[in-house]
């Protein structure tokens, strides 16, 4: 797994929500982007997944430049990824919530071949009693599962989290932390957008600081942590 | 010469009538985020309101029916507001957007229904206001044209002067550009939403009771009307008061000079509407914010 | 648990199977097959056109409340189908036959590019966008009148040939049709194309991310929804033997929406079944006129503000006992519980 981005922009209209971002990630890294408010965390993860178009700048994965291909085909390429607002499909079944992404990306394994690697991903997830209930009747800690469930289906290189201990109590907090460990332990890349510092400093050997579509730090959590640039960026003072 | 004169005169009179019901459009979609599809329809009852007044007392003057047209259409407005619109704005709707297109179009199929039921369908017209032309040096324009024309721009004066001076044209604007931020000045949202909504459907009365002198009402009659709405506002930008009003003139004049000077006279009449709908969907394709819409996401 | 490898029909496109729902089936197919037997030649005219107008509002559902595209433009991919095979018999003298089946690929052409066209549209755009194409494509139709007839009608040559005058075969023929389209249908819904739609509709953005090519399947669901509506037309034409702008009024598209909305969007067979029982009503309830169609449309409007899955679906739940069990559970708590 090689992600390579360079010089990545990202304009909407007049505002540059990503203004010149580099960053390399190989094998199996585990990053952790953080910023304030308005950095361009969702941003860049979008513009990776392919939802939005880099104004400037490439995205280069396994060598192959994806900037300009869609969600899906970035998808298919081994990225997959959660969002900030669990965005499982409501009106639909646990068990189709996972089907959906097997069968877009590989339907040659044929419906009852995903069905048990469904049942497997769920056993993992402790969610296997939910399978045929909607995804709108789940709570929100158990929709985050879920979603995490849907990037396991397709055995991504690479994983887009964002924000995925938001909102969630802290035993749930603590099963969401497992599972990143043990899919990390798998040999998958994870870059992940949290606000939960004491989560993200725990889990990540390198941290991405990101602030007004800059990256304004890159290296150990420890060293990051005390780099004056990051503090003024949140505390937001001129100093 | 006097030809094209005598079309951008026809046009550019149209024209403001498009644009003053246009503007109730593109007020309902700017305050409530929705498209009206029944909107051709609250036309048609302002029409229709006009022709039965007037055959039942008939010592009225024609024009004091505009206003009364204008009451009713917000009447009803207001009461279909409050019943099927206002629970979207209250969260109790599931999937809002499908839902607002189903049940303004449910409106329109009800409201055209109702009409042929209890009047019929053989067109109607109204009294004029004043018979005759009325001679404007190079050309002669119906008098019934040039004072819906005429009203409808000091109407379309009276709504600017409105929305920009006044307290509550200024609650409007707060509402359409942040909702939230409006409630927390103490702006009731709910109450504007009801408030527009009628505007809106009276603003299109008005311009169907100002036109049914001309054109004579048929249960069917706002269907085009209703269309060239869509037109307008899509042109001018959806939500932009400044669009629908540039907007209206455009297609009013567009109308009247492509009818006019189209090869084939008759076919050209036929196609009127056509060349609107042909502008509407290249705007929607390549510029779908339109002339002075907003950018959105 | 091994492979299942029988087919399933979810009516709602959930997971569960229904022995019953196929007894019922079945039992309704042999009812309709003997209706010519008891009714006369006008009713049995009357479920013809019922049957046409089934077709148009359950494929109006599948491209609507299965895929999420609220397209005012069926009835004019009815139209197109209706016409292009009326003016090739016409004009060229081809066959009925071939005139149908030319007016279905004229549609599904059209259809994909119109789908093509509003890919990215919002539901409002998407809306005003296929009523303005049909509004032209009607303005069209009536204008050209060298090549339609215009206003005056277009005539058609019977299906089956001035010989056969009965209605009975036709009543087969357009039954068939609308078995045929609600199987494959049906059939497509329960694939994993069906399951693509309803997690486009759902979000598309998120379909995306999962890997679903959103272009290929909105798409899709356009050609194979205007080719049915266009096969549905042509069939029309070549039984009522005459056609007029005024089958692609808007009007028709509110009817169609109607049906299918009364009905149950999100639900083929109740679509169609909403279908039927509207067109059947209004000719019973002929006598009251206009006041049919202000029914329907109050009924429509109170069903949308209240009944939002239509009358006939939650009818099929209860009786079926459809969907899964989480529906009768109650909401689970937020977060975490």
């Amino acid at each position: 797994m090689e992600l390579e981005i360079r010089n990545l922009t990202k304009w909407f209209g007049g505002i540059r929500a990503l203004d010149g971002v580099s960053l390399n990630l190989s094998g199996d890294d585990l990053v952790g982007l953080i910023g304030p408010n308005g950095s361009g965390k969702t941003t860049l993860v979008n513009t990776i997944g392919g939802i939005y178009k880099p104004t400037g700048g490439q995205i280069l994965f396994d060598g192959e430049a994806i900037g300009t291909l869609k969600a899906n085909q970035v998808a298919r390429r081994g990225i997959g990824r959660t969002f900030q607002v669990t965005r499982a499909f409501r009106r639909m079944t646990v068990m189709e919530n996972l089907l959906v992404p097997a069968l877009a990306l590989h339907p040659e394994r044929g419906r009852s071949a995903w069905k048990d690697r469904a049942r497997e991903v769920l056993d993992f997830l402790t969610m296997d009693h939910l399978r045929d209930d909607y995804a709108r009747s789940l709570s929100g800690g158990q929709q985050k599962l879920l979603e995490l469930g849907q990037v396991m289906m397709t055995d991504p290189d690479l994983i887009l989290l964002d924000e995925p201990f938001a909102g969630v109590h802290p035993k749930l907090m603590e099963t969401i932390f497992d599972y990143i460990t043990t899919l990390h332990s798998q040999g998958k890349a994870f870059i992940i957008i949290s606000h939960d510092m004491t989560s993200i400093f725990t889990l990540s050997r390198r941290l991405v600081v990101l602030n007004y579509g800059n990256i304004i730090a890159d290296g150990d959590p420890e060293v990051v942590k005390e780099d004056p640039a990051v503090i003024e960026a949140y505390l937001g003072e001129e100093e | 010469m006097d030809f094209f004169l005598s079309l951008s005169t026809t046009g550019l009179i149209m024209g403001v009538i498009y644009a003053l019901m246009a503007l109730g459009l593109t007020l309902i979609y700017s305050i409530l985020g929705i498209v009206n599809f029944a909107h051709g329809e609250f036309y048609m009852m302002g029409g229709y309101t006009a022709y039965l007044i007037l055959s039942s007392l008939t010592g009225l003057h024609p024009l004091l029916v505009v206003p009364l047209a204008g009451l009713v259409g917000a009447l009803f407005g207001w009461v279909f507001e409050l019943l099927f619109l206002r629970p979207i704005h209250q969260d109790r709707i599931e999937r809002p957007d499908e839902y607002a297109i189903l049940v303004t179009f449910g409106l329109s199929f009800f409201l055209i229904n109702l009409t042929l039921a209890v009047v019929g369908p053989y067109p109607h017209r109204p009294p004029s206001f004043f018979e005759g032309t009325v001679n404007l040096g190079l050309m002669n324009v119906s008098a019934d044209r040039l004072t819906a024309g005429a009203l409808s721009l000091v109407l379309l004066g009276a709504l600017l002067l409105i929305i920009n001076k006044t307290w509550i044209g200024k609650a409007l604007r707060a509402v359409s550009q942040d909702k939230h931020a409006a409630a927390v000045v103490g702006i009731d949202s709910l109450r504007m939403n009801s408030i527009t909504f009628a505007a809106g459907a009276g603003l299109a009365a008005v311009a169907g009771a100002l036109l049914a002198p001309s054109f004579s009402v048929t249960p069917d009659v706002g269907a085009q009307p209703s269309i060239r709405s869509y037109v307008i506002i899509v042109l001018g930008g959806m939500g932009s008061i400044k669009g629908s009003i540039f907007g209206g003139i455009i297609i009013g004049l567009v109308e009247s000079l492509a009818a006019g000077y189209f090869p084939d006279p008759s076919r050209g009449l036929r196609y009127k509407t056509a060349f609107g709908l042909v502008i509407f969907m290249l705007v929607l394709l390549f510029r779908p914010t339109g002339l002075f819409g907003r950018e959105e996401q | 648990m091994t492979g299942d490898r029988r087919l399933r029909f979810p009516v709602l496109g959930g997971s569960s199977t229904s022995r019953l729902q196929w007894l019922v089936a079945l039992v309704v197919l042999v009812v309709a097959l003997l209706v010519p037997t008891f009714l006369q030649t006008y009713w049995l005219h009357v479920v013809i056109i019922a049957y046409f107008y089934a077709i148009l509002s359950s494929s109006w559902s599948l491209l609507a409340g299965y895929g999420g595209q609220f397209s005012f433009g069926h009835v004019a991919f009815s139209a197109i189908g209706a016409y292009t095979a009326g003016m090739l018999g016409k004009h060229l003298g081809w066959p009925p036959l071939v005139g149908i089946l030319l007016g279905v690929l004229v549609a599904g052409l059209i259809g994909v590019g119109i789908g093509a066209l509003v890919l990215r549209f919002k539901p409002a755009y998407l809306a005003l966008f296929t009523i303005a194409f049909s509004e032209i494509m009607r303005l069209l139709i009536r204008g050209e009148t060298q090549l339609t007839r215009g206003d005056q009608g277009l005539h058609l040559e019977p299906l089956l040939g001035t010989d056969i005058i009965s209605r009975v075969p036709y009543y087969y023929i357009m039954l068939g049709i609308l078995v045929a389209c609600l199987l494959f249908m049906y059939w497509l819904v329960s694939s994993r194309i069906g399951m693509f739609l309803r997690a486009i509709r759902e979000d598309e953005q998120a379909a995306a991310a999962r890997g679903v090519d959103v272009v290929r399947y909105k798409v899709l669901a356009f050609a194979i929804t205007s080719m049915i509506a266009g096969l549905a037309g042509a069939f029309y034409g070549h039984y009522v033997t005459i056609i007029s702008p005024n089958m692609m009024v808007l009007s028709q598209m509110g009817l169609v929406m109607a049906m299918a909305i009364i009905g149950g969007v999100e639900n083929l067979i109740a679509a169609a079944i909403g279908g039927i029982l509207i067109q059947v009503s209004l000719e019973l309830l002929r006598e009251f006129g206009s006041w049919r169609l202000v029914i329907f449309g109050a009924l429509l409007m109170i069903i949308l503000r209240f009944a939002r899955n239509g009358l006939l679906a939650p009818v099929f739940r209860s009786l079926f006992g459809m969907g899964p069990r989480a529906e009768l559970r109650e909401e689970a708590t937020a977060d975490g519980a």
